[in-house]
């Protein structure tokens, strides 16, 4: 046997073992989140988890949208349009965070229907379907760059501080952040693995082959079409979280290539499941976070760089194993 | 009786190719009918139709007196119009029972019924042994079982078996037809669209034998087999 396969071998076992066991690897991570806290930890630390958790829930959002069959390359589309919003609706509207909440949402849905609308409308799959949306990512950083006087251009708005107050989701400490991602993440786990349950499966059947998906009948672009809604939804709800938590967005940030790939790394990495998405995020996060610290001034990208290699061995490895079964 | 289904005037060209040329059928409810003809004779052009995975240039479908034409195929399964295909697409990295309790999930029921409801399918299509085998590794023979079982979970009133007896010998075919016979039984409607004239003739009410397009007989089987054009379709121009 070659090294190659033993090791290929033995990252399948680990993986089954996951799999087999992944409450008890929730419980045990969410204590372990907890007991960090004990610590008292440099506030990096937090910070990083946090960041995680937010790219975690990001990633799970965006496979809810692959388990049909579209991958999106464009996902921080929605982040940044949750970002932006949440952002208008508090300094140019006067609203407080939980009514600009629901106005990144209802953006991010009707953006995800507008892109929904132009690609499944008319067939567009596949590859295709991953060039559309890295063009509408694109678009929407051109236009919030090129848009000044509305948007702040390139150099990014901040969310203007009156008070600190759960009203506006403004502490002066980062810890409440870190406790409500924490809780955010529960809630999304158990929100999918129990009441999504069948929207779930549909999904899969829609991914597998949509000819089977119709022939049982799947109503395909319904389906397609909420899942786009709900994976979107969830990631502006990320946007409107990251606002909160640094006060200050870019267009890069928000609409990036980086931000995409970022969540589809986390994505392929963790798999669909929500433990498997905590686990990569965990990884790959801080990795980068490290990368961009130590290295970043002298070897900018090197992070992307990293995260380019990961993808790479990932997805062969996947079909790899697709392959043998 | 009542007709279940009425199927008028259709007409379908790929290109320059005329699939159907004006193809009208009844279908008496709770009857098996089979469509037979020779290869490119526009059998399973007729049942994309039916099903809603094709829209005919011309013509109409008619289910419980409900025109369909229009409708599109997800919404004709949802009516009970189901239909397997001639190449089996099971959902590989499913097992055989999962496959199943997902259709009979759509129809609205939970989980937990679900897989009782394809536990009982699988037995009744004799598949129950192979419940937990990932569908991808089963036979050929077994996945068309699979096609059929997926179909029943989906609570039909007309099933279209597109050859799921193709390729079947012997006691496996006996079996087959058995379990096609058993369908009926149920108060299941049955088009067997089949290559194989003789293991369809016996299980038929009704016998349709399209031929370039056209249908060019019906009736009961054994007069059917009889007619001099039917001869002639089979066995070419004598």
């Amino acid at each position: 046997m070659s090294t190659f396969a033993r090791l290929n071998e033995s990252i399948e076992t680990i993986i089954d073992k996951v799999k087999s066991n992944l409450e008890t690897i929730l419980i045990v991570l969410t204590i372990i989140l907890f007991i960090l806290l004990i610590f008292r930890l440099t506030a990096y630390v937090y910070h990083i988890v946090t960041l995680s958790l937010m790219f975690a829930i990001m990633a799970v959002a965006w496979n809810i949208l692959a388990t049909a069959g579209p991958v999106s390359l464009g996902h921080a589309a929605f982040f940044g349009l949750g970002a932006y919003f949440t952002y208008f609706a508090m300094a140019k509207w006067g609203l407080s965070s939980y009514p600009a909440l629901a106005v990144a949402v209802l953006v991010s849905i009707a953006a995800s229907l507008l892109l929904g609308y132009i690609t499944f409308r008319f067939g567009v799959t596949g590859i295709y379907f991953a060039l559309v949306t890295i063009a509408f990512a694109e678009v929407l950083r051109e236009l919030f760059i090129s848009f000044r006087e509305i948007t702040g251009g390139s150099l990014g708005v901040f969310l203007p501080v009156t008070e600190t107050s759960p009203l506006y989701f403004i502490y002066d400490s980062k810890m409440p952040y870190y406790y409500f991602i924490i809780v955010a993440y529960l809630i999304f786990y158990a929100v999918v693995k129990y009441k999504l349950r069948r929207f779930m499966r549909i999904l899969g059947v829609i991914g597998n082959d949509e000819l089977t998906a119709t022939s049982m009948g799947i109503n395909i672009m319904k389906y397609k079409t909420l899942a786009l809604a709900l994976s979107s939804s969830v990631t502006s709800i990320m946007g409107w979280f990251y606002i909160h938590y640094f006060r200050y967005i870019t267009p890069n940030v928000a609409f990036g290539l980086l931000t995409s790939t970022e969540i589809v790394t986390i994505g392929l990495v963790g798999g669909l499941n929500i433990v498997g998405a905590l686990i990569a995020a965990l990884l790959l996060i801080p990795l980068g976070e490290e990368l961009r610290a130590l290295w970043g001034a002298k070897y900018a990208g090197l992070n992307l760089l990293i995260y380019g290699i990961i993808l790479m061995v990932v997805v062969i490895f996947r079909s790899l194993r697709a392959r043998r079964r | 009786m009542s007709t279940l289904l009425r199927v008028h005037d259709i007409h379908k060209s790929f290109g320059g190719i005329r699939a159907l040329r004006g193809v009208s059928l009844d279908v008496e409810e709770g009857k098996i009918v089979g469509i037979i003809g020779p290869n490119g004779s526009g059998k399973t052009t007729l049942i994309n139709i039916i099903s809603g995975f094709l829209k005919p240039d011309r013509g109409t479908v008619v289910f419980q007196g409900r025109n369909i034409t229009k409708l599109p195929p997800y919404s004709r399964a949802r009516l009970g119009v189901v239909r397997t295909f001639q190449i089996p697409r099971p959902l590989p990295g499913l097992t055989t029972l999962e496959n199943v309790a997902i259709a009979a999930m759509i129809t609205g029921i939970d989980e937990e019924a679900a897989r009782e409801r394809a536990v009982k399918i699988l037995e009744q299509v004799g598949l129950a042994a192979r419940a937990d085998i990932k569908a991808g590794s089963l036979s050929e023979i077994e996945k068309k079982r699979l096609e059929l079982a997926r179909a029943l979970a989906l609570n039909p009133k007309l099933v279209m078996l597109d050859e799921v007896l193709a390729g079947a010998r012997g006691e496996e075919l006996t079996s087959l037809l058995e379990t096609i016979r058993s369908l009926k039984e149920r108060g299941i409607t049955v088009i067997v669209v089949e290559h194989l004239v003789s293991a369809v003739s016996s299980i038929s009410d009704w016998l349709v034998v399209l031929d370039q397009g056209r249908k060019i007989a019906e009736g009961h089987p054994k007069e059917v087999l009889k007619s001099p054009e039917v001869m002639r379709a089979y066995l070419g121009e004598t």
